[in-house]
């Protein structure tokens, strides 16, 4: 039953675990590298100034791993309330291809929570840029 | 008679398809800002919406096509975006001088 299409994804989701696994290891344990990492600037921001959804995700994401929550929801309070939906992805992602009693048709997830998170998107891109709402920007 | 129930039960699930194309929607808007993030929402999107269309889902074929974009684009954006954007900003600086 293990068709070529299987296979494929079966092993660019390992490679892709294990690259994870490596990542956030060395990320974790090694400091020095993590001034190595330099993101790559928003364009947008560069362009307009105003910050887009994904400003201070890097950062947010750095300040997680380290442990400081407070700070990670002060960069990027999108990224920390969406990276419960990324695992749950990841993992999906995982059952489809390793589980084999685990179908598409049984993700089932009401659409008004998926219309949600595309509003949830725009309207914080919108409202981090009003002055009101300042404390979204990242420091 | 009996074939069509499972089509009709089948039909109320958009799941993924509405995955699909909310992914290909994110993507598209962020590419100019986070190509490498529209380049993993599009793969979402597209993989998604495959399924969906395989499983005659509504929004699927919406899905694809924003996935493909998305793709398309966030590459596009990675590979020439920094080198566009300076270009961009030294023609707009130039102009706004004289």
């Amino acid at each position: 039953m293990h068709s070529p299409l299987r296979i494929w994804a079966e092993r660019s989701l390992l490679i892709f675990a294990v690259a994870m696994i490596v990542t956030v290891y060395f990320y974790v344990t090694t400091p020095d590298l993590r001034d190595l990492i330099r993101p790559h600037h928003c364009l947008f921001n560069q362009a307009t100034g105003l910050l887009c959804p994904a400003c201070g995700g890097t950062r947010a994401l750095s300040q997680l791993l380290s442990g400081r929550l407070v700070l990670a929801l002060n960069s990027n309070a999108l990224a920390v309330f969406i990276l419960p939906l990324v695992i749950y992805g990841t993992v999906t992602a995982f059952r489809l291809v390793f589980d084999h009693n685990f179908s598409p048709s049984d993700i089932r997830i009401a659409p008004f929570w998926l219309w949600s998170l595309l509003v949830l998107v725009i309207v914080f891109w919108i409202i981090r840029n009003l002055p009101l709402f300042s404390f979204l920007s990242p420091i | 008679m009996t074939d069509t129930k499972p089509v009709a039960v089948e039909s109320s699930n958009n799941t993924l398809g509405i995955i699909s194309l909310i992914a290909g929607i994110v993507g598209v808007l962020l590419f100019v800002c986070c190509p490498y993030i529209s380049v993993v929402l599009g793969i979402v999107a597209l993989i998604c919406g495959i399924l969906a269309y395989q499983q005659q889902q509504q929004y699927a074929l919406a899905g694809i096509i924003l996935g493909a974009t998305s793709i398309l684009l966030g590459i596009i954006f990675v590979i020439v975006g920094q080198a566009l954007f300076r270009e961009l900003m030294y023609v707009l600086e130039r102009e706004m001088r004289f």
